[in-house]
């Protein structure tokens, strides 16, 4: 008895998540027509029109793009700055190491919002805001606090007795770097990379802020702007939800594990 | 902290991220507050206004009325999402036939971003085509159906059932970590002593995961605070305010009526509101623990 309320609970919930999903997608195969006069989770035919449509007429794989682009500079910024860091407060002892920890740590606990209309201002001052990758600085500072404390958690489980070692074998700091803390904690770096992409990939509102020009607006706020321009039609909309999501559900289902402990790991350490 | 000794070079490691911390976080963030004693339009010169912006701000219905939303959201993700959470990670404890697809499937959405999420509840929400409508006519109660995001009464609470469905998954794969980090051993004795399966979960499973619960509360509670996607997606703070809640606010202040000084005054107290409940929820549920 008590097997089956559990099979039902788990059943209900799973379906409850997923549905929604298999539902826009079979939408996204119909004409609008279609979807207002019947529900179903298999299209009478499949059309590609709507997905051809979003292609051709609008600006959303422009703005796949740029998402794959300013992601990916975001990542390089961030992993440039971020690791260097996270090495020096992991395998040194020093007051200012210290220090700058707990500076960053404090960064947890202030909103990204509510800083995001003075960093519209800098942008400004700076005449970064016209540009398609300032946004990078952006959002490589914002993933710095939690991707410090990941690495430094990462570098501290590799043995000390290995940087001494290599400094007495005559190695220097950038060959302790390079050759000896960065090979060992590739999995942590790797980890901390995952996160962060899903974080700055899924971004809406900094985007929104600091991307003004039509022409380098990323996914989500393309999206967003969707939304007002086909809200009538339903088989569009669809095919722009089923465009936004298949990607990342295909990252998913390569990098599951990953994904999940690394995301439930960082929550709870953060 | 490591164990080398500092040497000069190991600044050169810290400078570029503490340049870029310091550039585009502090400097940003120090300007928020700095600002948020003015009154300037960005433009022309900003006058002093000493407290003057946080007096009007507790005069600001809508700014109030905001909090008192996003209070609501705060009180129903704690509820919803850690809850329901929790008891799916509870019923997933031990590995059964098919547990594997439902850990995969209940994280799902976690992966995909708020405004793609937003966009899905636009159409589920819709009034002629929506699922949520499909499915009260096919229970009958057919006459519960209405356009959920426009309606004045129900706008808020649709607005809010959004974030709670898309990161449960978020909350259950920390709880389901968790569960099966607590001992076997506790468990096997709270059986051989009797206990049943409702005995053990508030004498065993609640007081283990009380670190991770309260962690658990100050995401949910802090997520709620600075939820901006869902409600800019799909309502943009409407039909009228009914769903304007403090960001949204601070967002239209800034951009919209170009109000810096005063917007910034409302991004101050929101960062303050989120750092008073997170210091509150780790002092209020430190009790909880013995």
């Amino acid at each position: 008895m008590s097997r089956v309320l559990l099979y039902g609970v788990l059943s209900a919930h799973a379906l409850l998540t997923l549905f929604p999903f298999l539902w826009v997608l079979s939408n996204a195969f119909r004409e609008s027509d279609a979807i207002l006069t019947s529900l179903t989770l298999w299209p009478e035919h499949f059309d590609g029109a709507n997905f051809l449509n979003l292609m051709r007429t609008t600006n959303i794989p422009r703005a796949f793009w740029n998402s794959v682009s300013i992601t990916a500079a975001s990542l390089a910024m961030l992993m440039a700055t971020a690791v260097p860091l996270a090495f020096a407060i992991a395998r040194f002892r020093f007051r200012l190491a210290e220090c700058v920890y707990v500076f960053f740590a404090l960064a947890v606990l202030v909103p990204a919002v509510s800083v995001l209309p003075m960093t519209f201002r800098l942008f400004n001052d700076l005449g970064l805001l016209g540009t398609k990758y300032g946004i990078a600085l952006i959002y490589a500072t914002e993933q710095l606090p939690i991707s410090v404390f990941l690495l430094v958690t990462f570098m501290r489980a590799i043995p000390h007795e290995l940087d001494e070692a290599a400094l007495i074998d005559g190695c220097d700091l950038s060959d302790l770097f390079l050759r000896v803390v960065l090979p060992l904690s590739r999995n942590g770096i790797v980890t901390v990379l995952i996160l962060a992409f899903v974080a700055i990939w899924n971004d809406y509102l900094t985007a929104l802020v600091l991307l003004p020009d039509q022409q380098n607006r990323t996914l989500s706020v393309a999206l967003a702007f969707a939304k007002d321009e086909y809200r009538v039609d339903y088989g569009m909309m669809s095919a722009a939800i089923v465009f936004a999501v298949a990607p990342m559900l295909l990252l998913y289902l390569v990098l599951k594990e990953r994904i999940a402990t690394g995301m439930a790991a960082g929550a709870v350490k953060g | 902290m490591g164990t080398l000794r500092f040497r000069p070079g190991v600044l050169l490691f810290m400078l570029p991220a503490v340049l870029l911390y310091g550039v585009f976080f502090l400097l940003p963030f120090a300007r928020t507050v700095a600002a948020s004693v003015y009154e300037w339009n960005g433009m022309d010169e900003a006058v002093f206004v000493g407290l003057g912006n946080y007096a009007e701000l507790a005069r600001d219905v809508l700014f109030r009325t905001g909090f008192a939303r996003v209070g609501l959201w705060a009180a129903a993700a704690v509820l919803l999402k850690v809850g329901i959470a929790l008891l799916l990670a509870t019923a997933l404890r031990e590995r059964i036939p098919g547990s594997r697809f439902f850990e995969g499937a209940f994280f799902v959405p976690v992966v995909i971003s708020s405004a793609a999420i937003s966009l899905l509840f636009i159409l589920l929400y819709d009034p002629d085509i929506g699922l949520v409508n499909a499915a009260l006519r096919a229970i009958g109660l057919g006459d519960y159906a209405r356009a959920w995001l426009a309606d004045r009464n129900t706008a808020l609470y649709a607005v809010i059932a959004v974030p709670i469905w898309h990161t449960i998954g978020y909350f259950f794969v920390i709880l389901l970590a968790a569960q099966r980090d607590i001992p076997r051993e506790f468990y096997e004795a709270a059986r051989i002593d009797g206990a049943g399966a409702r005995a053990t979960f508030t004498h065993i499973t609640v007081p283990s995961l009380w670190p991770v619960l309260t962690v658990c509360a100050v995401l949910a509670v802090t997520a709620a605070l600075k939820s901006f996607d869902y409600v800019f997606v799909m309502t943009r703070g409407g039909p009228g305010t009914a769903t304007e809640v403090p960001v949204t606010t601070m967002y239209k202040t800034i951009f919209v009526n170009l109000q810096i000084g005063y917007g910034a005054a409302m991004a101050t107290t929101i960062f303050s509101v989120a750092l008073v409940a997170t210091l509150a929820i780790r002092r209020v549920t430190r009790f909880g623990r013995i």
